[in-house]
């Protein structure tokens, strides 16, 4: 990470259900590691990952957040400031999925930006078992106007992506003016 | 022929002019000539009174004189004739007096000699009646009244004496240590064994006169000789005093059962009392047989004496017992000791007990029926009768005299047994709240439907910890005196209820006070009353309301002006303690001298040390704390200090100038070390059943939870261990989580004492606004 060009630093928040793989993620992201027995998140975690998208470098501020109600700090004072979020559930919890609501309704009741970037990761795909099928995801990250991706932090598919294109959208909206509607893979 | 008539007329005139001229001289001489003479006659007259009047003026002249000086020589005489025969007549009255005094005393001498005491005695009254009047004018001259005023009054000693030996002989009390002084030779009966005698008196003698007829006669000659003579009344209230003194206060009531043993020596009876065994539990019925027996036996062999007094009211002559003057004397004061000792212990102290109690007042009624009819009370005296019969009044009193005290013992008891109260548990067999009072079954699942769903059912449940064993009690007394006050008659409810009420106004009085030293000093000891505290207010809460539909109308149940006193009882002194920790902790810390120059060894063993102090300091009060508060409690108290402790420690390493390489590996250490005891701390007890992983996972989560300044902490302890990159990266233009926690002054503060002035060290510098 070369201190020699002009970085943009953007804020991302990874929140959702406890045991969807948050961390997992991120690690994935940022160490390209996996770990099976991954600890629950105890209020926040914090990583920082540079990444070049489209010949543009930014410097991603990564909140992962504790999914978990007892680990979570009273005050969510990490909604402040963020630009993007990543919204993941468990495609084999339908349980999960169905806390999608109220996960949205606390980002929207703290976040800070109203422009901020909201992809849905539906993760564990590499697991048989599945709750929630692919359309599903799409239609409820429609309806919210989110980005949309499947991935396996185990496997590693769609993590990469999913930041990518994160920091792509968000890229697009703050170089042009928003056009209200949301892309969906 | 008038003419002629005037004429005629006129010589008649003239004639008759003629003769009445002759008639008046005729009379005024004749006139005359008497008067001559009358007068001379009356001049003789006169003069023969001059002279008779002068011969009278002298003869009275004459008797003036001569027969007044003989009246008054003769008046003289009479005078003195009446004045001899008057003295004389004293002298003779005297003389008289005299011997009938001479008679008297002689008399006096002799009866009393003799033993006719009464006789003696109404002698010596006559007599002295007789000598108090004065005699004559000059009476101090005569020698021989005073020798036999001198002599009366001896000889009235000299029997009162001679009564006093008699009375003294047949009637009296003796304790039995002063035997051996009081006892004349024919008493002494009962040689004493000293060491029977401990320093309670428990045997005592009384002398009666023997019920035979010699000795009655003579008693009762002693006791109207002693009426007569005054000194009755001395020796009833002397007997009476020692009465109640030796057997009623030293033996009947204090040993309840008391042996008595009667002999007759010579004229006299002589009765024992001895206290028989020591019975804790005064029994009423002992006492009023004993009472009985006793009076009786007075009473045959000594009170029955008639004596004749004047009404109090009214003039009439009255004849009253020796009993009666006893009564009279100390009746009232038996009655109160029978009262206070033994009828006041018969009281019920429990409802059960109450319903019994109609047998002691039968009992206490045929007691004052024969104490009536001895005539040692009069009928009119209610004293026994009013307490029994007052019984509801008095239960009640002694139920609440006993509950306060039993409330009271289980204040000043220790704090320290403890007994765990559980989440959830309820009343038990108590009455359940009342439910009428409360909203409606529809109107409840109105509520539920309208509310959140998902509120606990434990809300309003006292959480799980320990509160000292003896509030437990005192919670559990004052639901049973509850309990109990629902069964009883109304007034007695009432005023239980206002005793238990009484408990806890009694508890704010009497704890802070009584354990006011223990709470200050012992911080267990100040979470365990913060929880009695909140455990009795939880439970006075529902109280009222409990017990209210049984509890008579009018008696206003509630216990919630009480809550917020107790609870400020129990918080302030917490609080007050938790002031106390903070200092102490602070104090420790302070040896760390703000952490400067951890490089050198002296100033890091400081440090260290301080530190271990500290954290030795909070993790003794875990120790001690989580075991007793509840769980929500504890935590937010070791937080509060723990904050309270890393804030200190915050504020002094951002101030720092300089933080060598050495000093930074060393504060790293240190924070690691109370990163580490602030898990520990917030290990509690309720996560026993979890594994170790998420146990600590939990711990730390609370630790988040409940310290504030937590967060910041852990940046710091990143800050001295990063590299300047790192430091950057987490400051991330502002968006990382230092930028959350930490100012851009502090930060910029601690990388310049942190890192060598570079280049780099610039950039990283300028980037942080």
């Amino acid at each position: 990470m070369e201190d020699q060009e002009v970085l943009t630093t953007l804020k991302i928040l990874i929140i959702g259900e406890s045991g969807v793989g948050k961390s997992s993620l991120l690690l994935r992201f940022t160490d390209d590691t996996f770990d099976p027995e991954q600890a629950a998140t105890i209020g926040v975690d914090f990583k920082v990952k540079t990444l070049t998208v489209d010949g543009n470098k930014a410097k991603l501020a990564i909140w992962d957040t504790a999914g978990q109600e007892r680990f979570r700090t009273l005050t969510p004072s990490y909604y402040r400031g963020a630009q993007g979020v990543i919204l993941v559930y468990d495609v084999c919890s339908k349980q999960s999925f169905a806390k999608l609501d109220a996960w949205l309704n606390e980002l929207e009741t703290f976040a800070t930006k109203h422009d901020m970037v909201k992809m849905l990761v539906g993760n564990k795909i590499d697991k048989e078992k599945r709750e929630v099928s692919k359309d599903e995801g799409l239609k409820f990250a429609r309806k919210h106007h989110m980005l949309f991706i499947e991935a396996s932090a185990k496997t590693k598919e769609g993590v990469q992506c999913a930041f990518e294109e994160l920091v792509e959208k968000e890229g697009i909206d703050s170089a042009e003016e928003d056009d209200g509607t949301s892309q969906a893979r | 022929m008038e003419r002629e008539e005037i004429n005629e007329r006129l010589s008649l005139l003239a004639r008759r002019m003629e003769e009445l001229k002759a008639d008046i001289h005729t009379a005024i001489t004749t006139s005359f000539t008497h008067f001559d003479s009358s007068f001379d006659t009356t001049t003789t007259l006169s003069e023969k009174v001059k002279a008779l009047s002068e011969e009278m003026e002298s003869l009275s002249l004459k008797i003036n004189s001569e027969v007044k000086g003989q009246l008054s020589i003769s008046t003289g005489d009479f005078q003195g004739l009446s004045r001899q025969l008057g003295q004389v007549t004293a002298v003779m009255g005297l003389l008289e007096k005299l011997s009938q005094a001479q008679q008297l005393l002689e008399n006096i001498a002799q009866a009393t000699a003799s033993g006719k005491f009464l006789s003696a005695a109404s002698s010596l009254q006559v007599l002295e009646e007789a000598l108090s009047n004065p005699l004559c004018e000059r009476e101090e001259e005569i020698k021989i009244l005073v020798s036999l005023r001198t002599e009366q009054k001896v000889l009235k000693q000299k029997l009162i004496q001679q009564l006093n030996d008699t009375w003294k002989g047949m009637v009296g009390w003796s304790q039995v240590e002063n035997m051996q002084k009081t006892n004349t030779a024919d008493q002494l009966v009962d040689t004493v064994n000293k060491r029977d005698t401990d320093l309670e008196l428990r045997q005592c003698e009384l002398r009666l006169p023997k019920s035979s007829e010699v000795e009655q006669q003579i008693i009762q000659e002693v006791v109207l000789a002693l009426e007569s003579l005054g000194q009755l009344d001395r020796k009833i209230q002397t007997f009476g005093r020692q009465f109640l003194e030796y057997v009623i206060f030293a033996l009947v009531l204090r040993w309840q059962k008391v042996e008595v043993t009667e002999a007759i020596v010579g004229q006299v009876k002589q009765v024992t009392f001895k206290a028989a065994s020591l019975q804790k539990q005064p029994v009423h019925v002992n006492v009023f047989s004993l009472m009985e027996s006793v009076l009786d036996m007075l009473n045959e062999n000594l009170l029955h004496i008639k004596v004749v007094r004047h009404s109090s009211t009214d003039s009439a002559k009255v004849e009253v017992t020796l009993m009666n003057l006893l009564g009279e004397e100390i009746g009232e004061r038996v009655l109160q000791g029978i009262v206070k000792e033994c009828l006041s212990s018969a009281i019920p102290s429990t409802s059960k007990e109450l319903e019994g109690f109609h047998e002691v007042v039968a009992i206490t009624k045929k007691f004052q029926e024969r104490l009536v009819a001895l005539g040692f009370i009069d009928a009119s005296s209610q004293t026994l009768l009013d307490y029994v019969q007052n019984v509801n009044v008095l239960f009640a009193n002694k139920k609440c005299q006993g509950i306060l005290e039993q409330a009271r013992s289980l204040m000043t008891s220790d704090l320290h047994d403890t007994v765990q109260v559980h989440a959830g548990a309820s009343g038990g067999e108590l009455p359940p709240l009342d439910k009428s009072g409360g909203p409606s079954r529809e109107k409840l699942r109105k509520m539920a439907a309208g509310i959140d769903p998902l509120l606990s059912s434990s809300c309003f449940r006292m959480p799980s910890c320990r509160i000292s064993a003896r509030v437990k009690e005192l919670m559990d007394l004052a639901y049973s005196t509850l309990s109990e006050a629902c069964t009883s008659s109304p007034q007695c409810a009432a005023q239980m209820f206002y005793a238990v009420r009484g408990i806890f106004e009694l508890y704010c009085s009497v704890v802070p006070t009584y354990h006011a030293h223990s709470i200050a000093n012992f911080p267990q000891l100040a979470a365990l009353h913060h929880n009695n505290c909140m455990y009795l207010a939880h439970h006075l809460l529902t109280l009222g309301h409990q017990f209210q539909s049984s509890l008579p109308e009018g008696v206003n149940s509630t216990f919630v002006d009480i809550i917020p006193e107790v609870r400020a009882l129990g918080a302030t002194s917490f609080l007050e303690q938790m002031n106390t920790q903070k200092t102490i902790i602070e104090q420790y810390l302070q040896g760390a001298a703000g952490f400067v120059g951890l490089e050198e060894e002296k100033n890091h063993s400081c440090a260290a040390k301080a530190v271990k102090q500290a954290l030795h300091q909070l993790t003794h009060l875990q120790k001690i704390w989580l075991d007793i508060l509840p769980t929500s409690v504890y935590c937010k108290a070791i937080g509060i200090l723990f904050n309270s402790f890393i804030s200190d420690v915050i504020n002094h390493i951002t101030v720092l100038e300089d933080i060598s390489t050495d000093a930074a590996r060393r504060l790293v250490l240190l924070t690691k070390q109370i990163d580490d005891r602030g898990t520990t701390l917030f290990s509690t007890s309720s996560q026993e059943t979890e594994d170790d992983i998420k146990r600590s996972a939990i711990a730390k989560a609370e630790l988040h939870r409940h310290v504030s300044l937590w967060s910041k902490f852990m940046e710091l302890q990143l800050v001295l261990s990063s590299s300047l990159q790192e430091i950057s990266d987490r400051w991330s233009d502002g968006k990382g989580p230092l930028a959350s926690e930490f100012s851009p002054s502090e930060i910029k503060q601690l990388i310049r004492a942190l890192f060598q002035n570079t280049d780099r060290r610039a950039a990283v510098l300028a980037k942080i606004k």
